[in-house]
């Protein structure tokens, strides 16, 4: 997240940072803000000062430990651990993509062997008599890297054929067997399989050419909330779908507070039509399906060709009621109104109707309270303490029968879901 | 532990002596020097200049005497002379390789107006008073973005909140802030 400090900020560091003396004697006591490692980092550096070794007196914590003298310990900086952490994957990413493509080609080239003999003998063959496979195998140049013309080397036009598994070709091919073995892991099992040409049906090859897409997966981390996207569960887990308008789809993963914790951003296009939902991955994987139900608020089911059914949620389902709130939370009913009572407002419009008003002497609760319980109208809703420290309380929101689950997140609506699937937004936050 | 038990702890085990003292005064001493180096120096000029307060209070421990006041004032008293010393050393350094038309350099007034001083520090006692105000957490997160600096997932972190729950709260924090001092609460 890049903050960019404007003047005013800048302006109210300059005075949190020019304090009488009795002000920070009280900011350091009531916010300490060396922790253990920097104590440690100023008692090495006194030790240094003083002319003593750093590890002169070590024994107190390393007893048994072999003392070098002239040595520190080196307390890495915790920025390096996340760069190295993305510098790794990113090494990862492309070693995987390597390999893949490596493998993909040496598979490729493995059918061929396998198929050598005939592929060879029987183009040899055919050569004399046919003029179509010329054509084939020259449109087929393009692929060919180097620029060597591989297709007028009679003895190498086995290669050209079987050695370039990327080209998607237009038409589909009945799929032999020795392809079915060697398709790669990466793709999901169920997709349509577009397969490259094997040796044999050179004469079958593709009639229009498709460029190879690049794989373009970029990753980056971050960290934050996400206003709108789709939640999907995958494996017993939900990724985050967001569709861009531009074509562009950016998965997330989450931790278990729904905090987005990185994205892919997948360039990739999707398209929908009418009732049919589409989309094209990076390696050429085209899905389609029929979307066989969306509500009002967004939320879509699609049935892909594959068989696999995808709920695209506006909201996670999964989700439990957590917010933070605090004595001196406000607690927004509209967009200019807000309540230090920390009312939360039920109706059916979003504005006027039942209110839950919390109670006053919440500003005051002690920990030794809490849980602590409040009914009203049916519902109950339970605080938990997060942290005594800084009196944070997380509210828990039981609701009546007639109600299923109540969906919240602190930076977005909370979200009724009823029992007949409609789903109500109630807003916290300007 | 009284003066007179530190005194004696000073001259036994220097190491134990530091993480006692550190322990004890670290973060006042911090928070002194961070107030006045803070906005030209980095957080390793903060604690190198703090390492050098707990060498002198070390080295000198035997000047300190339990019937000129606490150890406490004492220690602040050295601190601010330190911490004063190295501001004058960084901005000094800063200015050597540093543009001079550069406005986020602090020079070293050339006259120190008293009044001007005086009134800045009453302005920031006021500010201080109006931060306590606010309650938690947003007390801690205004001390610790813009006193010691941290970063919002810094902050994030300690309070046990989201970044984008900090962020927001900050924002409010100092609208409230400018606010209350707009209306001049604190000035009656």
């Amino acid at each position: 997240m890049v903050i960019i400090m404007n003047e005013n900020e800048k302006d109210f560091m300059n005075q949190m940072n020019n304090l009488d003396d009795f002000s920070v004697e009280e900011i350091a006591e009531k916010y300490p803000a060396l922790d253990e490692n920097a104590k440690k980092r100023i008692v090495n550096k006194c030790m240094e000062k003083s002319g003593f070794s750093v590890e002169a007196e070590s024994e107190y914590d390393d007893e048994g430990e072999i003392v070098v003298s002239g040595t520190e310990r080196y307390n890495r900086i915790l920025w390096h651990k996340y760069t190295s952490s993305v510098a790794a994957f990113i090494i990862a990413v492309v070693g995987i993509t390597s390999v893949v493509i490596l493998h993909k080609n040496l598979n490729g080239n493995d059918d061929f062997e396998i198929d050598e003999t005939p592929a060879v003998s029987n183009y040899s063959s055919e050569n004399e008599t046919s003029t179509e496979e010329t054509t084939v195998t020259t449109k087929d140049r393009g692929y060919v890297a180097g620029g060597h013309d591989y297709a007028n080397d009679t003895e190498y036009s086995g290669i050209i054929v079987g050695g370039v598994p990327q080209t998607p070709p237009t038409v589909e091919e009945p799929v032999s067997e020795s392809e079915n073995n060697n398709s790669n892991n990466n793709t999901p099992p169920a997709q349509p399989v577009t397969q490259a040409p094997v040796a044999p049906p050179v004469t079958e090859a593709p009639t229009a050419v498709t460029e190879p897409v690049t794989d373009n997966v970029q990753s980056e981390s971050q960290n934050s909330y996400l206003d709108l996207l789709y939640y999907v569960e995958l494996s017993g887990e939900y990724m985050g779908f967001d569709f861009g308008s531009d074509g562009s789809l950016t998965k997330y993963t989450f931790d278990e507070y729904g905090v987005a914790m990185d994205n892919t951003i997948v360039t990739t296009t999707y398209e929908i039509v009418e009732n049919q939902f589409s989309y094209v991955s990076p390696d050429g994987y085209k899905r389609t399906g029929t979307i066989v139900s969306k509500d009002d608020i967004g939320n879509f089911i699609v049935n892909f060709d594959d068989g696999e059914v995808y709920n695209f949620n506006i909201q996670r389902p999964d989700f439990k009621v957590f917010f933070s709130l605090s004595g001196t939370d406000w607690y927004w009913v509209d967009e200019n109104n807000y309540s230090e009572n920390l009312e939360i407002e039920f109706s059916e419009d979003g504005i006027n109707g039942n209110y839950i008003i919390f109670p006053e002497d919440v500003t005051t609760m002690e920990s030794t309270k809490i849980p602590f319980t409040y009914e009203k109208n049916g519902y109950e809703i339970i605080f938990h303490v997060k942290d005594p420290t800084c009196n944070i309380l997380h509210v828990e929101l039981i609701v009546p029968d007639g109600l299923d689950s109540v969906l919240a997140l602190e930076n977005i609506p909370l979200a009724v879901e009823y029992t007949d699937g409609s789903i109500k937004y109630f807003y916290n936050g300007n | 532990m009284t003066d007179s038990e530190w005194e004696q702890l000073l001259n036994s085990s220097p190491r134990q002596a530091y993480e006692t003292l550190i322990e004890q005064y670290g973060n006042l001493v911090y928070a002194i020097v961070l107030n006045k180096i803070g906005k030209c120096g980095s957080k390793e000029d903060v604690e190198d200049c703090v390492s050098d307060i707990m060498v002198e209070l070390l080295k000198n421990a035997g000047k300190f005497s339990s019937g000129i006041g606490s150890l406490k004032s004492y220690i602040s008293t050295i601190a601010k002379r330190r911490a004063i010393d190295a501001f004058r050393q960084i901005t000094g350094k800063n200015n050597m390789h540093s543009d001079i038309d550069d406005e986020n350099i602090i020079i070293p007034p050339a006259s120190y107006d008293i009044e001007e001083e005086t009134e800045k520090r009453i302005l920031n006692s006021n500010l201080w008073n109006t931060v306590k105000s606010l309650g938690e957490p947003d007390s801690s997160i205004i001390v610790y973005q813009y006193f010691y600096n941290y970063k919002v997932n810094e902050i994030a972190k300690i309070l046990k909140m989201t970044s984008n729950a900090v962020q927001k709260r900050s924002i409010r924090a100092r609208k409230k802030i400018g606010t209350i001092l707009k209306d001049g609460d604190y000035y009656e």
